[in-house]
């Protein structure tokens, strides 16, 4: 048996998620996508979502990390840095995918908020599907039978 | 003067439904995740018991904030977290009763419970592509918007973490090949499931519509986990600036043979099965 920690076993992490994707994507394409004219901003609009407020929760949570281990200044290296490459991201978004509006939404404002519930929506299925997953996964590893820790010598 | 009139009317109302929408939609909303950090930050004395029931009050004020604030596009959401709760509860608890009926040394559930829990599973799923088929949620007299979009990214988040746990089991697991091959099998489920649905139209939702929606949930889903990606290898990088920084700490002495027969002992007793 391949040692865990063996380079040659990693690719069986990716690989099958790799493949369900390109399946699909395949099948996708032969049955035809329809209008699918927004997914670029889509994706631009999810990023940009979800880096903020991960960084402002990220951000919150080195306050803490800041006194635990004494290093004020940690907090503020961390908000200047994600300043710096959500500007980066922000920028390289606006080149890419143009005018981030949706069709649907009027203003800026209203968009933002858009974000924020697609995001609430995309990461509570996302949370569902993993506790399904995990939950299947631990079934199945507790139906068999529990096999002996430690084997007594002969 | 009647269009001034008119103007200023329509002014004070967009202001005062944005109102109504920021106190009884985003205040609860924001609450969430705060209450939830103050309820887990301590242990002892009123906080917890104070932030878990601001928590639930906030859930409950989103999950009917399409009843508090119709005027509200965001209440959608709070429809669809209200909508998909009852299936969630079963399958949660449907895997809750068969893990703890499986074969564990603690908290064994009595035997009966993992056929029970295996029909709420089934039930959960049921209800979900129930829904898809011949009820999704109505919201506003049409099929509600996000649920067009949770069910496609839920299905495919799925099929995506179901392969990803089958090579976990098989790289990581030791003996372990049954389980991964069940778990594919559980994958390939639910991709039949999303082949159905981006194939056969529902009452309320046609493929082809269901098809874009796909392409355009891969979209969010990898918009999504890029963006948390990229917060969290900035904040990793930083602190491991920093650890890298400190100076090392202390070294002890090694164990001493009675230390480690001691410490064997310990983890026999605890780890083999009780006290011999």
């Amino acid at each position: 048996m391949t040692p865990l920690t063996s380079n040659r076993r990693w690719p069986l992490l990716v690989f099958p998620m790799l493949a369900c994707l390109l399946v699909l994507m395949l099948v996708l394409f032969l049955f035809g996508l329809g209008d699918v004219s927004e997914s670029s901003k889509r994706f631009t609009n999810t990023l940009l979502t979800s880096f903020s407020i991960s960084s402002a929760v990220l951000a919150i949570a080195m306050w803490s990390y800041a006194d635990s281990r004494d290093r004020p200044m940690a907090p503020i290296f961390v908000i200047g840095l994600m300043g710096i490459v959500g500007g980066v991201l922000t920028f390289t978004g606006l080149k890419f995918a143009g005018d981030l509006m949706l069709e649907a939404n009027g203003t800026p404002v209203a968009q933002i908020l858009y974000n924020i519930v697609h995001l609430l929506v995309t990461i509570s299925a996302i949370a569902i599907a993993g506790g399904l997953v995990l939950g299947t996964a631990f079934s199945l590893i507790t139906s068999r039978q529990l096999e002996p820790l430690f084997n007594e010598e002969e | 003067m009647d269009n001034t009139y008119s103007l200023s009317t329509t002014a004070q109302t967009s202001m005062e439904e944005f109102l109504q929408a920021a106190l009884l939609f985003w205040l609860p909303l924001i609450c969430l995740p705060f209450g939830t950090v103050l309820a887990l930050s301590r242990k002892e004395g009123r906080r917890p018991v104070i932030a878990w029931a601001v928590v639930s009050l906030a859930f409950m004020m989103v999950i009917l904030s399409w009843l508090t604030v119709p005027a509200s596009d965001s209440s959608a959401g709070g429809h669809l977290l209200l909508s998909i709760i009852g299936p969630t509860i079963l399958m949660g608890l449907g895997c809750f009763m068969i893990i703890f009926t499986g074969k564990i040394p603690v908290r064994r559930l009595p035997e009966p419970a993992r056929t029970v829990g295996l029909i709420s599973l089934i039930l959960g799923i049921s209800w979900l592509v129930m829904m898809h088929f011949s009820s999704p949620p109505i919201w506003r007299h049409q099929v509600n918007p996000y649920w067009l979009v949770w069910w496609p990214t839920f299905l495919l988040s799925v099929i995506l973490l179901s392969s990803f746990v089958t090579g976990a089991l098989l790289m990581a697991g030791e003996n372990r090949r049954k389980e991964a091959s069940l778990m594919a099998v559980w994958g390939l489920l639910f991709l039949g499931l999303l082949l159905a649905m981006i194939n056969f139209d529902g009452a309320l939702t046609k493929a082809e519509e269901m098809r874009s929606y796909l392409w355009l949930v891969s979209a969010d889903i990898f918009g999504t986990v890029i963006g948390i990606i990229i917060a969290v290898t900035i904040v990793a990088s930083v602190v491991a600036k920093y650890e890298k920084s400190l100076p090392e700490p202390d070294t002890v002495s090694e164990l001493s043979t009675e230390e480690k027969e001691l410490l064997l002992m310990h983890l026999e007793n605890n780890l083999g099965g009780g006290n011999k």
